[in-house]
C-alpha cells in the first residue's frame, strides 16, 4: 500500500468530519455554475406549440397492398382518402327518394320510429331531418339499393308491421323509393352504394344462439358450467345419467363467472358419486377437462382441483397442482391405491392465468397424457385397467375429501368423459373456450342480395365489453369478398380492439371463417339495451365506407428550457483524464484498485444538476491516489511539479503552483481561471500547511500531494 | 508534521472553491476554447499541447478535420463510445457493466464508419484476436470481452478490435438470421432470456429509436396480434386492456413476432447463448394461450408494423420496407431506416457532447440538419459526432 492509501486509511472520522467540506463542495459546484456553466439550452426558440403541430391530415386510409390475408394490408398512412368514387350523392338521393316516405304522416312509420315520438323505439331512423334519417337508415342496413325487395324498409309493412290496414300501399311506396334510387345509382354508373355505410342488420344480445364452436362432448358425462352465481350447490349435467350435484363450503360465486374455492370444497354425495364409478371404472379411459385460474404457484399437496378420493392416501383418479406443475394421479391395476406410482407431471406451467388442463388416461393405447392449454404437455405410455377402483371415493373439487389439500382458485368449467380425448379434440375443446360460448348472427341478407348472415361466438368479457370472435359467413352466395369488417354498437364503431378492421379476403365456402381472432367490444349501454351491427367496407359487390385512420401525430419537440452548457466528466472520463494529466498508467496497481473501489461513485453521467457531494468525494480520493504515485517517485515528482527535490522550497513555491495549475487547467484558455489568482490560491494552501518558509521530507511531499490532489480533483478538470 | 487525511480534503476543497469564483464564461470562447472543448466533450480527455494547437488552426475554417483530430484520441472508442453503448446491452441502462459482444461492436461500428443503420441487421461482430485475451472469443460466454477489459486494451486499433460475421461464429445462426447486435449474445442475455421476447423490440426501439412503448401509444393501432397471453381483463376490468394494454401491445406484440425462433438458454456443458430454431416458434410465445384463446397465436416469425399507420406514421419509416417481415432481420432494417432512428442517433450524441438534451428550436433544427447530414453520408456516426461537436463547441 503506498503511502497516499495509507494516509486515507488510517483516518476513523472521515465521514463525520466531512460533512463542512461536502457541503461546501456543493455550494461550490453550484456557484461555479451560475457563473460559467448556465449558458441556456442552445437558442432561444419559442415553444409555440404551433409552429410544431402535426401536419397530419386527419382521416382517410391507406390502399394497403392488396393482400388477401389477416395481417394485411399494411396501411401506408399516407393520409389519403381511399373511399372509392362516391360519384352518386346517396344523401340527395334518400332525401329526394325515401325521405318522404319515411316522413308520410299517412304512413305512420314517424310515430314510432321517432325519437319525438316514442323514445323507446327501437330503431329511430324517422327522425326529422334528412341527413340524421339517412344516417341511421343507412347505417342500419334498412334499405338495400342492389337489391330493393330485400329492404327492411319494404319487407316489414309487406308483412303487416303494426300498419294495417295501410301495409301493401306503405310497402309499395317504399319498394318504389328504393327502385328509383337504384335506378338513379345504376343510370350514374355507380357502385351499390358506393361511400355509404354497409351494414349488416342490428341484433342484439337477446338473439345469441349456442356456440358456433361444437365441443368434443361426445362421451361426456357430466359438465360443470359454474353458472348458478348463487347458492350453496353447482350441478354438472350432461345427457347420461343423473345429474351431479355438488355442496359447496368455502367457496364464492365469481361475479364474472365461475366458482372461486377460497378456503373449502365442492363436493358430491357418495350416491351422485357412484355416477362416475359407474360409468369409468369399468372401462379402459377417461378424461378429466377443467378450466381453472389457479391463485397462486405455490401450493403444494398436490392440492386437489379435481379428485375422485377418499383420503390423501387412497383415490381413483386427481388431477392436482403441485406448485409450478399439474399433477396427474389415476388407480389401475399397476399404479397403486394412491394412483401415484408414478405420478405423472408437467413441466413449470401452471400460472395465475386463465387455463384449460385435461389429463386423459387410456389403459390401450396411450396411458395418461397431460395436455396444458390445448397442448400435449406430457405423457407416460402406462397400462393397467381400473378395475380396482373403490365405489367409496367421493367427487371433489378444490380439496381432499379430508380437508387437507386445499386447492385455491377458481374453476370456470369442469367436465368428465368417459372416453380418452386425442390430441384434436383437447385442442377443439380448448378452441371453444371456458363455460358456454353463446353466438351472435348479423344479417346481411340486405346487402348480399340474398339470405346471408355473419356468426361470430359473442359473450360478455366482463361488465365493460364484448368478445366477438371466430366470424364466419354463412351463405349460398359464391365469391363473397369481405373486407375491413368493424363492429358497430348502437351505430358507433368503437376505435379500440376492432381486429377484423383490416380482413380483406374472398369467402368462396358457405361458413368459411373469416378470422379465428377475438375482438374486443366495448359495450355502451349494457348487454340488455346495446344494439350491434357489422360494418364493412366490401361486402360483396357492396362498397361502403372505408376505415377510418387518424393522421399522425408527432410529439411536440421539447420546449427551450435553460440548461447547464457544461459537464461533469463520467467515471471513466475522470480517469481517463487523470491518467493523461498525470502520466500515472491505468495499469498500475494502486490507482486500478483504487479506480475500481469507487467507480460506482464517481458521476454517471455528465448532467451538471445530477452532480453530488459524495461524487466529488470519490474524484477527489482518486485524485489523491493518482497524486500520490507521483509524489512516491522521484522522476515523476520531478516532471509533475517541475522540481529538481521534490520538495517545497520557499523561493519555488510559485512555480510549483505554476506547474499543477498549467498541467491541470491548461494554459492561455480564457474560459479557465485566472492563472495568477489560482496560482495565489495554491500557495496560500501551502503557507497554511507550515510550508511558508518550505518543506521537505515527508512533510515537503504530503503537502505537494495535496496541492496536486487540488489541481487534478477541482472543477477545472471536472468540468467541460 | 503530518498532514491528516482530513488537512488533504480542507486543502483540496478551499482551493477547488477558489477556482469556482475565479472561473470566466464560456461565453468568451475563442478558437482555442472551441477546440479544448471539442476535444474534451468527444474524447473525453484533454488535449495535449501539440493537439490542441493543431485543433485551434483548423477549427474555424475546417472544424470537421478538428473534430477527426479529436476523434483519434484513442478515448475516443475506449471510453467515449463505451459507455455511450453500455447502457444499451442492459434493461437496467446501467453504464456500469462489462463490455460485451454487445457494446465491442457499437465500438467497431463507429470506428470502422460502418453505416450506421447495420447495426441492426448486419452480419457482423467485433472481438479481439484468437490469443489476443486469457479467453478467446465464445458464443457460450462472456469471458473474452472481460480479460479484454481488464487488460485495458487498445479497441481504437483495429488490430485489436477485428470483426467477423456472426453466421461464422455461431452456427445455428445463418447470415439471414443474424440482425447486427440484436443477434449478440450480450443483447440476447439482456433482452432475449426468458419473457416472452417482447423485451428485444422493446429495447430496440428505446435505445435505438429514443422511442418507449409510452411514446409509441395508441389505441387505434390494429390489435389483430395482441397475444393469447395478454389478459383481456385484467382485475375483472376490460377497460384496462382497452385503455392501456392495448395502446402498446397492439404495436409491440405486432413486431415481436420476429424474434419467435430466438431465445437465450443454458446449454448443458457449454454454457448460456442465443440459439435459434428454424421453423419452430419458441414455447415462451405461446405458453398462457389460455388468457385469451381467440388472440393471436403465434406461428412463424413474421412481423408487422402497425406504427406505419395513424398516430406514429411520423416516424419517418422507409417506404421501400413495406412493414411486413420476417425474422430479426428484416426487422431492425424496418427500425433503422426509419427517419426517427436517424434523429435518435443524433438526440443521443447531443446528449453525449453537449452534456444537455436537445431542446428549443435552434437545437431541435440542429439534430434534424445533423440527421439529414447522417443519412446522406453513409451513415457515420462519426461525422454525427464530429457535427454535433461543432455545434456544442461554444462561440
Amino acid at each position: 500500500m503506498s503511502q497516499n492509501n495509507y494516509l486515507f486509511e488510517r483516518s476513523s472520522t472521515s465521514v463525520q468530519t466531512s460533512r463542512s467540506y461536502v457541503l461546501q463542495m456543493i455550494c461550490m459546484i453550484a456557484l461555479a455554475f451560475v457563473l460559467t456553466a448556465c449558458g441556456g439550452g442552445g437558442g432561444g426558440g419559442s415553444d409555440d406549440p404551433a409552429s410544431t403541430a402535426s401536419n397530419g391530415s386527419g382521416s382517410g386510409s391507406g390502399s394497403g397492398n392488396g393482400d388477401m390475408g389477416d395481417d394485411e394490408p399494411i396501411d401506408n398512412g399516407d393520409g389519403g382518402n381511399n373511399d372509392a368514387g362516391n360519384d352518386v350523392d346517396n344523401l340527395a338521393l334518400f332525401t329526394t327518394h325515401l325521405f318522404p316516405v319515411i316522413r308520410s304522416p299517412i304512413n305512420s312509420c314517424m310515430f314510432c320510429h321517432s325519437n319525438n315520438a316514442n323514445e323507446n323505439a327501437p330503431i329511430q331512423f324517422a327522425v326529422d331531418n334528412a341527413a340524421g334519417s339517412y344516417a341511421l337508415a343507412s347505417g342500419q342496413g334498412l334499405y338495400n339499393t342492389s337489391t330493393p325487395n330485400l329492404s327492411s324498409f319494404y319487407v316489414r309493412p309487406n308483412n303487416d308491421h303494426n300498419c294495417a290496414p295501410n301495409c301493401e300501399r306503405i310497402a309499395g311506396e317504399y319498394l318504389a323509393a328504393i327502385t328509383a334510387m337504384k335506378a338513379e345509382i345504376d343510370a350514374a354508373g355507380g357502385n351499390n352504394n358506393n361511400g355509404n355505410i354497409v351494414a349488416s342488420a342490428t341484433t342484439n344480445f337477446s338473439q345469441v344462439v349456442e356456440g358456433s364452436i361444437p365441443r368434443a362432448d361426445a362421451n361426456m358425462i357430466t359438465l360443470f358450467a359454474f353458472a348458478e352465481g348463487t347458492g350453496n350447490t353447482t350441478v354438472g349435467t350432461s345427457n347420461v345419467g343423473a345429474d351431479l350435484t355438488l355442496a359447496l363450503e368455502g367457496t364464492e360465486w365469481d361475479p364474472q363467472g365461475g366458482l372461486t374455492n377460497v378456503s373449502g370444497k365442492a363436493q358430491a354425495s357418495l350416491a351422485d358419486s357412484q355416477k362416475l364409478f359407474n360409468l369409468l371404472s369399468g372401462g379402459n379411459q377417461f378424461s378429466v377437462e377443467a378450466w381453472v385460474i389457479p391463485e397462486n404457484i405455490t401450493q403444494t399437496g398436490p392440492a386437489r382441483i379435481v379428485s375422485y378420493s377418499i383420503s390423501t392416501g387412497r383415490r381413483n383418479f386427481t388431477l392436482g397442482q403441485q406448485v409450478e406443475q399439474y399433477d396427474s394421479r389415476v388407480q389401475t391395476i399397476n399404479s397403486g391405491a394412491n394412483g401415484s406410482n408414478p405420478a405423472l407431471r408437467t413441466e413449470d406451467m401452471v400460472i395465475t392465468e386463465l387455463t384449460h388442463v385435461v389429463m386423459t388416461y387410456d389403459n390401450m393405447a396411450g396411458g395418461r397424457k397431460l395436455y396444458v392449454n390445448g397442448q400435449l404437455a406430457v405423457e407416460e405410455a402406462i397400462a393397467g385397467d381400473m378395475l380396482n377402483w373403490q365405489d367409496d371415493n367421493l367427487f371433489v373439487l378444490g380439496n381432499e375429501v379430508t380437508n387437507d389439500r386445499l386447492w385455491r382458485g377458481t374453476f370456470k368449467m369442469v367436465a368428465i368423459h368417459n372416453a380418452a380425448l386425442n390430441g384434436a379434440q383437447v385442442a377443439q375443446n380448448f378452441e371453444a373456450g371456458a363455460g358456454a360460448i353463446t353466438s351472435l348472427r348479423f344479417d346481411v341478407a340486405s346487402v348480399l342480395g340474398a339470405p346471408g348472415y355473419v356468426e361470430m361466438q359473442a359473450y360478455e368479457m366482463d361488465p365493460f365489453s364484448y368478445v366477438f370472435a371466430r366470424p364466419k359467413l354463412v351463405t349460398d352466395v359464391a365469391g363473397v369478398q369481405v373486407k375491413n369488417m368493424r363492429i358497430a354498437v348502437n351505430n358507433d364503431v368503437p376505435l379500440a380492439m376492432q381486429t377484423f378492421r383490416r380482413v380483406n379476403m374472398m369467402v368462396n365456402q358457405s361458413g368459411q371463417e373469416i378470422s379465428p381472432l377475438g375482438a374486443l367490444i366495448p359495450s355502451v349501454n349494457g348487454a340488455a339495451l346495446d344494439q350491434l351491427s357489422l360494418q364493412f367496407e366490401v361486402l360483396g359487390a357492396q362498397t361502403g365506407t372505408t376505415e377510418s385512420i387518424a393522421g399522425p401525430s408527432e410529439p411536440v419537440p421539447p420546449a427551450d428550457v435553460p440548461e447547464p452548457d457544461v459537464g461533469v466528466r463520467t467515471f471513466s472520463q475522470v480517469h481517463d483524464t487523470m491518467a493523461a494529466l498525470t502520466g500515472i498508467s491505468q495499469r498500475d496497481r494502486d490507482v486500478r484498485d483504487r479506480y475500481d473501489a469507487l467507480r460506482d461513485q464517481l458521476p454517471p453521467t455528465a448532467d451538471a444538476l445530477g452532480f453530488g457531494g459524495a461524487q466529488q468525494i470519490a474524484i477527489q480520493r482518486l485524485a489523491t491516489t493518482y497524486c500520490g504515485e507521483i509524489t512516491n517517485n522521484n522522476g515523476r515528482c520531478r516532471d509533475f511539479f517541475n522540481d529538481n527535490n521534490c520538495a517545497i522550497a520557499a523561493g519555488e513555491k510559485d512555480a510549483i503552483a505554476g506547474a499543477v495549475i498549467d498541467k491541470t487547467a491548461g494554459v492561455n484558455l480564457l474560459n479557465q481561471p485566472d492563472r495568477t489568482a489560482s496560482i495565489a490560491a495554491l500557495v496560500g494552501i501551502m503557507d497554511a500547511e507550515n510550508c511558508a518558509n518550505g518543506c521537505n521530507g515527508n512533510a515537503g511531499r504530503q503537502v505537494l500531494q495535496a496541492v496536486c490532489a487540488a489541481g487534478l480533483a477541482s472543477s477545472t478538470v471536472t468540468i467541460n | 508534521m503530518h498532514l491528516s487525511r482530513q488537512k488533504i480534503i480542507n486543502v483540496c476543497g478551499a482551493f477547488i472553491f477558489t477556482l469556482g469564483i475565479v472561473s470566466t464564461s464560456v461565453s468568451l470562447a475563442g478558437p482555442r476554447e472551441q477546440a479544448k472543448r471539442m476535444h474534451d466533450r468527444l474524447a473525453g480527455v484533454p488535449p495535449t499541447e501539440a493537439v490542441l494547437t493543431q485543433m485551434t488552426n483548423l477549427i474555424t475554417a475546417q472544424p470537421l478535420l478538428a473534430a477527426d483530430i479529436a476523434m483519434a484520441n484513442p478515448s475516443f472508442i475506449n471510453t467515449t463510445i463505451k459507455d455511450w453503448a453500455t447502457p444499451w446491452t442492459n434493461r437496467d441502462q446501467s453504464v456500469y457493466r462489462d463490455l460485451n459482444d454487445s457494446t465491442a461492436t457499437v465500438m467497431g461500428f463507429v470506428r470502422d464508419n460502418v453505416p450506421f443503420d447495420q447495426i441492426l441487421y448486419a452480419d457482423r461482430v467485433y472481438h479481439a484476436p484468437a490469443g489476443a485475451a486469457d479467453a478467446d472469443y465464445s458464443i457460450n460466454d462472456n469471458d473474452h470481452y472481460v480479460d479484454l477489459q481488464n487488460d485495458r486494451v487498445n479497441f481504437s486499433d483495429p488490430s485489436v478490435l477485428i470483426f467477423s460475421t456472426q453466421s461464422s461464429l455461431n452456427s445455428e445462426l445463418g447470415a439471414a438470421q443474424t440482425a447486427g447486435i440484436m443477434t449478440t449474445r450480450g443483447y440476447a442475455e439482456a433482452f432475449i432470456v426468458a419473457g416472452t421476447n417482447r423485451a428485444a423490440v422493446r429495447f430496440a426501439t428505446l435505445n435505438f429509436m429514443c422511442m418507449d412503448m409510452e411514446a409509441f401509444r395508441d389505441k387505434a393501432a390494429y390489435p389483430n396480434r395482441v397475444r393469447q397471453d395478454v389478459d383481456r381483463s385484467p382485475g375483472g376490468d376490460s377497460k384496462i386492456f382497452m385503455n392501456d394494454c392495448l395502446t402498446c401491445h397492439a404495436g409491440l406484440d405486432g413486431l415481436a413476432g420476429a424474434f419467435a425462433y430466438y431465445d437465450y438458454v443454458e446449454v448443458e456443458d457449454e454454457g448460456e447463448r442465443l440459439i435459434y430454431t428454424a421453423g419452430e416458434v419458441q414455447p415462451k410465445y405461446v405458453r398462457d394461450a389460455g388468457v385469451f384463446p381467440t388472440g393471436f397465436n403465434t406461428q412463424n416469425d413474421s412481423w408487422a408494423n402497425y406504427w406505419r399507420s395513424g398516430k406514429n406514421s411520423w416516424v419517418g419509416w422507409n417506404a421501400a420496407n413495406g412493414g411486413l417481415g420476417n425474422g430479426a432481420k428484416e426487422l431492425g432494417m424496418e427500425l433503422s431506416q426509419s427517419r426517427q432512428f436517424s434523429e435518435c442517433q443524433v438526440k443521443k450524441v447531443f446528449e453525449k457532447v453537449c452534456h444537455r438534451s436537445p431542446n428549443g428550436d435552434a437545437d431541435n433544427t440542429a439534430v434534424e440538419n445533423i440527421a439529414t447530414i447522417f443519412e446522406a453520408n453513409n451513415r457515420s456516426m462519426k461525422r454525427v459526432f464530429a457535427e454535433t461537436a461543432i455545434y456544442c463547441m461554444g462561440q
